[in-house]
């Protein structure tokens, strides 16, 4: 008997090893993120490949006076497995000839990655709207090619989000949070960089910070009219309906359902 | 019986863990090979063995273990991560008959990563480089059809990529690859099939990137990235449209145009022509901005635009290429167009030659109530005009990019035309009823002038954002003769007797004049939201003006020059201005103000007596504005512009002229100038969900010191003069605002107009003060709805009432009600045809003086369209199909009031043919 529990306790004894001492993983902190839109491709976009007369002259009077970047700043809030995006407002609005309004940070997102559903709230001209429903899903595939994002090792995902628009994603595994910047999550890390090539714009940490964040302080908004989803794209589409052609519409409709 | 309980625990413990596992799951436990200590937080990352989508991920827990359930049978890779490790990479299959899958201990081993074969390669390859900044001319390397960019990078010498797809130079690796400027990722074509193809690659551009803040300061802190920048091609156009139309219709009236523009790559030409007598003079503004032909006009400020009239106002270029006066129009128009751009869009150039001949021919009718102390003097006046001009333009614009931070601008422009007038009037003047004269006269003119201008405009960015320089300079030149005939006769009626006056002369006018005028502007910022503007300028202006009369020695024989209406005048002015103009600008809010002050020196000499007349006088311009944006489609705008009015040399000592002999004005070297305050304000409010629309804007303007008229009545001729205003101000004001909703289900825009406007003018008559009051009230609603290729209309209609009096004679006033109506739709009917019509219906009331107006303009159309795109259209329409149409105001000044009355187009109708033309070749960036 003795000996029994002996073996037994040198068994739990040598169970309870060393638990390795390598890596910190960071469960909670705070993430500041620059979104870069190009201005100039979206412009072509939007007006079409072909702007005669005085379209392509206020374009290029655009082009040699503006940034072709537009930077914004965001702070992404994680702990207990859920996260608070919330944008920066920007020094100088959207101005001008050409109107970009569908690029602006718009969104404050809530997520709660343990019941995969989330809280945004969304400003979409003068109406702002509650939108609950579930967590977005992307289809994602993981690659092998890795980089360093704010000083992060990252590995790279491609994803097709909302059936047809093209996602590149950089997660590293150090934060084991399955959450990013507005609405990107659902890979096995904290997305670090992501960029939507064909929309012309891209998201990158400039910095992580971990620490505790006081209980309370990642909590859903609440501001807005209540929809879900669907709701909110009937809306949408019909506002948006005969303003434009339909690859028009579908183009700034895609960027306010983002 | 411990060891016999022991292993129980342990059965029931693994029993328990096999019943709980019903469905496809794996499990596993990670630690490290080398210390055999656990890994928790390792991911765990199941993917889909043949394509790599992600199926489902968890991380080891404290003890390093891991299970995942909810999983379907198929085939796998399991994919295991922990930083500083290697992946440690797996294949496995779930199934019916191997429903769980238990890894067991799992082993990770440091640092060296394992080659993933099966997950998704990136494919760059190795290339090497030489030198700082390389450029690749993507044609001379050998491309397959569906080669993809990597596959061409491939290709280029200098450049190497190791097996990991890192790209490495010079021993530099190079972190960022941009297509045109933005970070390139390369797609996957398994999630999308759009991809950059190496036959769209135009340049592959090699070069270290300074950091960031190096760029925007100018300091190099050393700090430096390899990049490679691939510039893909531009679509190059290649094609040629326009198009032709024809119209002809009754009464002779006809219409025809032609458009014809072709272009290659950067270079454009165009040409251009209309005949026509039904009211078209030329291209509107947007087939001229298509062309490219307005380019002059239009300037980009700070993300807005300006639409500037460049001054060629002759009536050929109106801006909706209809003729907007008076009288019915017989033209014929036409220019050539060219414009390209050169070296890389740096340098463009841009240059047309425009002709054209109008010919006007109409009746007017003016009646016009002068108050006096004593009563009211009504004139009665119908002027017949014909006016024939003809003017040949030929201007070249150049603008070149000098660096980055530099641009220059180069216009040149010279013009000639040749006018000629024949404006016949017959006039009758009472006094309640009592005939005081009654006057004929008939002036023949023409003219030629010559115009000539340069200017140049350079500007500069310098480094810190915000300072900027700019200077232009510009000369214009003029030149114009004119001679022509006055034949006047007036017959005065004084109790029963008559009095016959006559006037017989040739008359010769020559002036010349040059005007040189220079700005430099600077802008620089104190802090991120203040800035300031100085500018200096300075003009010189030089004129001279010869006029001769002539008197008939012998019938027909005009060469008895009549000094008392000659005269031989040299004009010249230097002005310099200064001006400075802070502005501040924070968040949602932008204020500015400033003033401008020119000190002018004048000096006008006469060169029959010489006498000379000197004027040094400083004019002051003072304004602010306050703008605030709530948001993108809510905004508010307020400013104050003020300005001193100077005399003109007409009101100082103007020269004699006998062209109106009943009104004749004298000068007044007293004069002091007036100085004019100008308020605006616009609010704007859009909501696009609702689209409900609130908008309103007011200006109010009053002048001090205002320089009026004092005209004394005698002998039934008016001699004016022009003299301040002391004690009391003029002022005009206008509130216009306008409330528009969307209405649903019907999808009907439908909105309120409330609108005034009002002025308050003074002059003297015959020693005694008169105030003119004039304030008009008008509301109207409307309807309108667009649904493209299917129909519209829009409805609007509302009544208006208008105060007018004079104060020398308050019962006399032209008190009048007024009604303004207008709609119009159009149908888009199956088979191609459609139709449409619009009607505009106004009513002035009668009053004292005035009898009522009452018009009516209705037209209306058919139309079917051929061929593919409805390139063909063949259109029958009526214009004026009640006749109607007359060109009628009303209004009044001081002691004035006047309605007039001109002859327009009247009914007709025509049958038209427009072909639009397009053969467009894209020449796909492919070449």
């Amino acid at each position: 008997m003795k000996t029994i529990l002996i073996t037994l306790a040198a068994l739990l004894f040598t169970g309870n090893i060393l638990f390795a001492q390598n890596t910190h993983f960071t469960t909670s902190g705070s993430i500041e993120f620059e979104k870069s839109i190009n201005t100039f491709a979206i412009i072509k976009k939007l007006y079409g490949n072909d702007m005669e007369g005085f379209l392509q002259q206020a374009f290029d009077s655009y082009k040699k006076t503006q940034p072709q970047f537009r930077v914004l700043k965001s702070t992404l809030t994680f702990g207990d497995d859920k996260t608070l995006f919330t944008p920066v407002p920007p020094e100088t609005t959207t101005g001008g000839f050409f109107n970009l309004q569908m690029t602006d940070q718009n969104n404050t997102i809530y997520s709660d990655l343990t019941t995969h559903t989330s809280t945004i709230q969304k400003l979409v001209f003068e109406q702002t709207f509650l939108v609950k429903d579930t967590i977005r899903k992307i289809k994602w595939k993981i690659t092998d090619e890795t980089r360093d994002v704010a000083g992060y090792p990252c590995r790279r995902a491609n994803g097709l989000m909302m059936d047809s628009i093209y996602v590149v994603a950089f997660y590293t595994d150090k934060i084991p949070v399955s959450g990013g910047p507005e609405s990107f999550s659902g890979l096995p890390g904290m997305i670090l960089q992501v960029a939507l090539p064909h929309e012309n714009m891209a998201w990158v940490a400039t910095k992580v910070t971990d620490n505790v964040i006081p209980a309370g302080t990642i909590a859903p908004p609440k501001k807005g009219k209540p929809v879900n989803d669907k709701q909110l794209f009937d809306t949408l589409q019909s506002v948006f309906k005969n303003k434009g052609n339909p690859a028009q519409i579908n183009f700034v409709l895609k960027q306010y359902l983002l | 019986m411990k060891f016999r309980i022991l292993l129980l625990i342990f059965c029931c413990f693994f029993s328990a863990n096999v019943l709980a596992q019903s469905t496809y799951s794996i499990k596993g436990e990670m630690i490290d090979t080398a210390e055999k200590a656990k890994l928790p937080n390792t991911s765990i990352v199941v993917l889909n063995a043949k394509d790599s989508i992600l199926r489902a991920f968890t991380r080891a827990g404290a003890d390093g273990s891991f299970a995942i359930n909810n999983l379907n049978k198929g085939k796998f890779i399991l994919l295991i991560t922990y930083p500083g490790y290697a992946d440690y990479v797996e294949k496995f299959n779930l199934d019916s008959v191997k429903t769980k899958h238990d890894f067991g201990k799992l082993s990770m081993v440091l640092k060296t990563r394992l080659l993933a074969d099966v997950i998704i390669k990136s494919k760059v390859t190795a290339i090497k480089i030489k030198g700082d900044t390389t450029e690749y001319n993507a044609k001379a390397y050998v491309i397959q059809p569906n080669d993809k960019v990597e596959d061409l990078l491939r290709q280029l010498p200098g450049i190497q990529v190791d097996k990991d797809g890192k790209i490495t130079a010079q021993g530099e690796t190079v972190t960022k690859v941009l297509v045109d400027g933005e970070e390139f990722f390369g797609d996957d074509p398994t999630l999308v099939t759009k991809n950059i193809r190496a036959d769209m690659v135009d340049k592959v551009q090699l070069y270290d990137k300074k950091s960031d803040q190096a760029t925007f300061t100018g300091i190099d802190d050393g700090i430096k990235t390899k990049t490679i920048n691939i510039k893909l091609k531009e679509d190059k156009k290649n094609g040629v449209f326009g198009s032709l139309n024809g119209n002809v219709g009754t009464d002779d009236y006809y219409e025809g145009q032609l458009q014809f523009n072709k272009f290659k790559a950067k270079e454009k030409f165009a040409v251009y022509g209309t005949a026509a007598n039904d009211g078209r003079t030329g291209l509107g503004f947007n087939d001229a901005s298509n062309l490219g032909v307005s380019s002059d006009n239009i300037q980009f400020v700070d993300g807005g635009i300006s639409i500037t009239n460049t001054g060629s106002n002759d009536a050929l270029d109106s801006f909706s290429g209809y003729y907007d006066g008076k009288g019915v129009p017989v033209t014929q128009s036409g220019g050539v167009h060219y414009d390209g751009k050169f070296d890389n869009d740096k340098e463009s150039l841009n240059t047309n030659y425009k002709v054209g001949a109008i010919d006007v021919t109409g009746v007017t009718n003016m009646v016009t109530q002068q108050a006096l102390p004593t009563g009211i003097i009504g004139t009665n006046s119908n002027e017949n005009f014909n006016t024939s001009a003809f003017r040949q333009k030929l201007d070249l614009t150049y603008q070149v990019k000098l660096d980055t931070s530099a641009t220059l601008k180069i216009s040149t422009d010279g013009t000639y035309k040749h006018f000629d007038v024949h404006n016949n009037y017959q006039t009758k003047t009472d006094s309640s009823g009592t005939l005081l004269n009654s006057d004929k006269r008939d002036i023949i003119n023409h003219g030629d002038t010559y115009i000539f201008d340069a200017s140049a405009l350079y500007t500069k960015k310098f480094k810190k954002v915000g300072r900027t320089l700019s200077w232009s300079i510009a000369e214009a030149y003029n030149q114009s003769k004119t001679d022509g005939f006055l034949n006047s006769t007036i017959d005065t009626y004084n109790a029963g007797a008559v009095n016959d006056s006559t006037t017989n002369q040739y008359k010769t006018t020559n002036t010349t004049s040059s005007v040189l005028n220079s700005n430099i502007t600077y802008s620089e910022p104190i802090t991120k939201k203040i800035a300031v503007l100085f500018n200096y300028g300075f003009a010189v202006n030089n004129s001279s003006t010869d006029r001769l009369s002539y008197n008939q020695s012998s019938p027909g024989v005009y060469n008895q020059i009549d000094s008392t209406y000659s005269n031989d005048y040299k004009f010249n002015q230097l002005t310099n201005q200064l001006g400075a103009i802070i502005n501040y600008k924070y968040k949602k809010a932008i204020f500015n103000f400033g003033t401008k002050a020119s000190a002018v020196n004048f000096k006008q000499e006469d060169e029959y007596t010489g006498d000379v007349l000197t004027r040094n006088f400083i004019n002051w311009a003072p304004q602010a504005m306050f703008q605030y944006k709530f948001s993108q489609q809510r905004n508010l705008l307020i400013n104050y512009y003020g300005n001193t009015t100077q005399p003109t040399i007409d009101q100082i000592q103007p020269v004699l002229v006998n062209t109106d002999p009943l009104n004749v004005t004298i000068g007044n070297p007293e004069l002091k100038p007036s100085f004019t305050n100008r308020f605006n304000m616009y609010y704007n409010s859009y909501e696009v969900l609702s689209g409900r629309q609130f908008f309103i804007s007011a200006y109010y303007t009053n002048t001090s010191n205002a320089i009026v008229n004092n005209t004394t009545f005698n002998d039934g001729k008016n001699t004016i003069q022009y003299v301040n205003l002391p004690n009391h101000d003029q002022y005009v004001y206008s509130i216009y605002s306008m409330l528009s909703e969307n209405i649903k289900p019907f999808d009907v825009n439908t909105g309120l107009i409330l609108n005034t406007s009002g002025n308050v003018s003074y002059s003297y008559i015959n020693d005694a003060l008169d105030r003119g009051d004039s304030y008009t009230y008008t509301a109207s609603l409307f309807f309108s709805k667009y649904v493209q290729k299917k129909y519209d209309f829009n409805l609007r209609a509302g009544p208006s009432y208008t105060f007018s009096s004079m104060s020398l004679q308050p019962d006399a006033n032209n008190n009048a009600a007024g009604f303004n109506s207008s709609g119009r739709f159009d149908l888009y009917l199956p088979l191609k045809f459609g139709l449409g019509s619009d009607v505009r219906y106004t009513y002035t009331a009668q009053t004292q003086s005035f009898s009522a107006e009452y018009l009516t303009i209705w037209n209306a159309y058919v139309f079917k369209t051929f061929l593919k795109d409805d390139k063909l259209k063949i259109s029958l329409s009526g214009n004026d199909l009640l006749n109607q149409n007359t060109n009628f105001s009303r209004g009044v000044t001081g002691n004035v009031t006047t309605q007039t009355n001109t002859s327009g187009i009247k009914r007709f109708f025509m049958l038209s043919v427009t072909w639009d033309f397009t053969k467009f070749g894209t020449i796909p960036a492919k070449n």
